[in-house]
């Protein structure tokens, strides 16, 4: 299991499982589009590069969902997968495919106003990367 | 449950939680002692004592009876702090800048729009856009931003939505001072660009409301309000553009905190000297939010006066459609306030707060100089929501706040797991309710039961006289996203 809802009153929190950075982002990113759209009903028609810079590894993290968020918001899309590659502990680059939102294929479960800091932190657990992630919602 | 913290019966709806570590002020929890029970079961005290942490912080971390676990500050939280030596907290605002709430009382009663009700409730989903990711009509060019982030509700009332007269019933006018567009990321011009006069998602709402019942005859009469009456109540905010500019500033208060080793329990505190320049770049940010919620809901009111046109076929004069009053209550205001026996100038976050000041103050718009300020406090769809009226106690103890809505008392996950097998809209409609929404799992997520009643809440303000109650409301018409 790559991650799941934990219960919080008012928004959304998620914890999120990877065996390296570069897969707890990529999943990071799976969790919250899971949370927008039911992401099986989702064409990977298009790919879009997103590169983001951080001063820490959780704004580093913070930042790569905010950029997919922008991109879901403004320009009306939903993504099926991510893929990407940190360079350093304060770059990253990678890319979302997806396609535009068609309002009869795709509904749209949850608007994400943002990603926030609560409480976020990579810990070590076992093998493997964790971290709780609250979205304002 | 949150045993470790200490609370310290004031009276029978309030308690302190005395300073303890890096605390440089106690907290403050308006509640009964029943609520304060449910309230434990959360971190939202945890986050009062947070609050209580932010370097220039006044007298108390308040919370409201209607508190709740939020991200950095409590939902329901007040914090005032120094103008010289404090600081500016975006995420004591909230991502959603100026979220409110504003009430339209019109000339109707019940019976005169009960037979065309299901009309009335689909002509106004149909004008107003709602629901996730929402966009709407209208296109904002650069140009158009410039004027709207620095008028507000005076600029929608400009392109012809709403009356002049509309904007003597608005916190400060429906214009806040200060905005400047370069302190404003291009992305949050964007989020923004087709979302001004929508709804969104989430609690946000429309209703058709009744005055079921009168508290105070002399204050309703003062606000317009009687028995029986049609009103509309709309709760929005700033959308995209405000959550934008929240988004933005958090990151470069990070920055700022780093640099100048500011080190606070949770990040999403993150916060700037008020005086500093990261401080007042967000102010200047922010101040263009405040005023496009205001525009927001002008311009939304705009629509429901002419879905009401359009289905009674009558006009402006018969319709009444008057502004009783817009709130905010996720907001930061310079005040003057009384601390340590003297009046200072702070700044007060309100964070799912309503401000509640009392008759006389020279901030309550001069309509309602001589009756004090209306407080709006909406409850769930099913129920009630609250009028009521600032007051002197409220300025002496809350700098000037009351709470704002009857609080979550389910997560949005167990609301929806519990109504999974009910059709609220056949349940609502049986009590003469008509709900239209987007989405059916918001309307889950917003079920009557998943709030506290709010009722409760509006009694703990009214016994700790933070705020008087002046009418109950009840919904015949929901609009949700």
């Amino acid at each position: 299991m790559d991650y799941e809802i934990l219960e919080h009153t008012a928004d959304v929190c998620i914890r999120v499982y990877g065996k390296s950075l570069d897969k707890l982002f990529e999943n990071s990113a799976r969790a919250m589009m899971d949370l927008i759209t039911d992401k099986e009903k989702i064409k990977p028609s298009q790919e879009i590069e997103i590169e983001v810079d951080g001063e820490t590894i959780e704004e580093l993290l913070v930042h790569w969902l905010q950029e997919i968020l922008y991109l879901h918001e403004v320009s009306k899309m939903v993504f099926k997968d991510f893929r990407l590659s940190l360079i350093g502990k304060t770059h990253a680059k990678g890319n979302a495919l997806g396609e535009k939102i068609d309002m009869d294929r795709h509904e749209l479960l949850f608007d994400i106003k943002a990603v926030t800091y609560h409480n976020l932190k990579i810990e070590p657990v076992n093998d493997r990367l964790k971290v709780d992630i609250v979205f304002d919602v | 449950m949150n045993e470790s913290i200490n609370l310290v019966k004031i009276h029978d709806y309030l308690w302190e939680i005395p300073k303890k570590g890096g605390m440089r002020v106690p907290g403050r929890v308006y509640a009964t002692e029943s609520m304060l029970k449910d309230i434990q079961k959360d971190k939202a005290l945890e986050q009062v004592v947070n609050v209580a942490h932010l370097p220039g912080i006044q007298k108390y971390s308040i919370a409201m009876p209607d508190i709740h676990w939020g991200y950095g500050f409590p939902i329901g939280g007040v914090a005032a702090m120094d103008v010289e030596e404090g600081v500016i907290s975006p995420g004591g605002v909230g991502y959603d800048i100026n979220c409110g709430v504003r009430l339209m009382s019109t000339n109707l009663i019940e019976e005169e729009v009960r037979p065309k009700l299901r009309e009335l409730v689909s002509e106004l989903f149909y004008r107003v856009p709602s629901g996730v990711g929402s966009s709407g009509k209208i296109k904002l060019s650069k140009n158009d931003y410039k004027d709207l982030i620095k008028k507000g509700a005076k600029w929608a009332v400009e392109q012809g939505w709403g009356e002049a007269q509309d904007l003597e019933r608005i916190e400060d006018y429906g214009t806040f001072p200060g905005a400047n567009y370069d302190t404003i990321s291009q992305k949050a011009f964007e989020r923004g660009s087709d979302e001004l006069g929508t709804l969104g998602s989430g609690n946000h709402f429309l209703e058709v409301d009744i005055v079921d019942e009168i508290k105070d005859l002399q204050v309703a009469d003062d606000f317009g309000l009687f028995k029986d009456q049609v009103c509309v109540m709309i709760h929005c905010g700033s959308r995209g553009f405000g959550h934008q500019i929240c988004t933005d500033y958090i990151d470069r208060m990070l920055s700022y905190m780093r640099r100048e080793e500011i080190n606070l329990p949770d990040k999403q505190l993150a916060c700037a000297h008020i005086k500093s320049k990261e401080g007042r770049d967000y102010l200047s940010a922010f101040a263009a939010a405040v005023n496009y919620a205001w525009a927001n809901r002008q311009i939304i009111m705009s629509f429901a006066r002419e879905s009401f046109y359009r289905i009674f076929k009558i006009g402006p004069r018969d319709l009444g459609g008057h502004l009783v009053y817009d709130i905010s209550h996720n907001i930061a205001k310079f005040e003057e306030h009384k601390v340590n026996g003297e009046m200072k100038k702070v700044c007060v976050h309100r964070k799912g707060a309503t401000r509640a000041f009392p008759k006389g103050h020279p901030l309550v718009p001069e309509i309602y100089r001589n009756v004090g300020q209306p407080v709006f406090i909406p409850g769930d769809m099913g129920r009630a929501s609250f009028v009521l009226v600032g007051t002197e106690a409220a300025l002496d103890e809350t700098f000037g706040t009351s709470c704002h809505g009857a609080g979550r008392m389910l997560s949005r996950n167990e609301a929806v797991r519990r109504g999974k097998n009910r059709d609220l809209f056949s349940e609502l409609e049986r009590r003469g309710i008509i709900l239209i929404a987007r989405g059916k799992r918001t309307v889950l997520e917003e079920m009557p039961e998943a709030y506290k009643y709010v009722e409760d809440v509006c009694d703990v303000v009214h016994n700790a006289q933070i705020a008087k109650k002046v009418a109950r409301l009840r919904p015949i018409g929901v609009v949700k996203g």
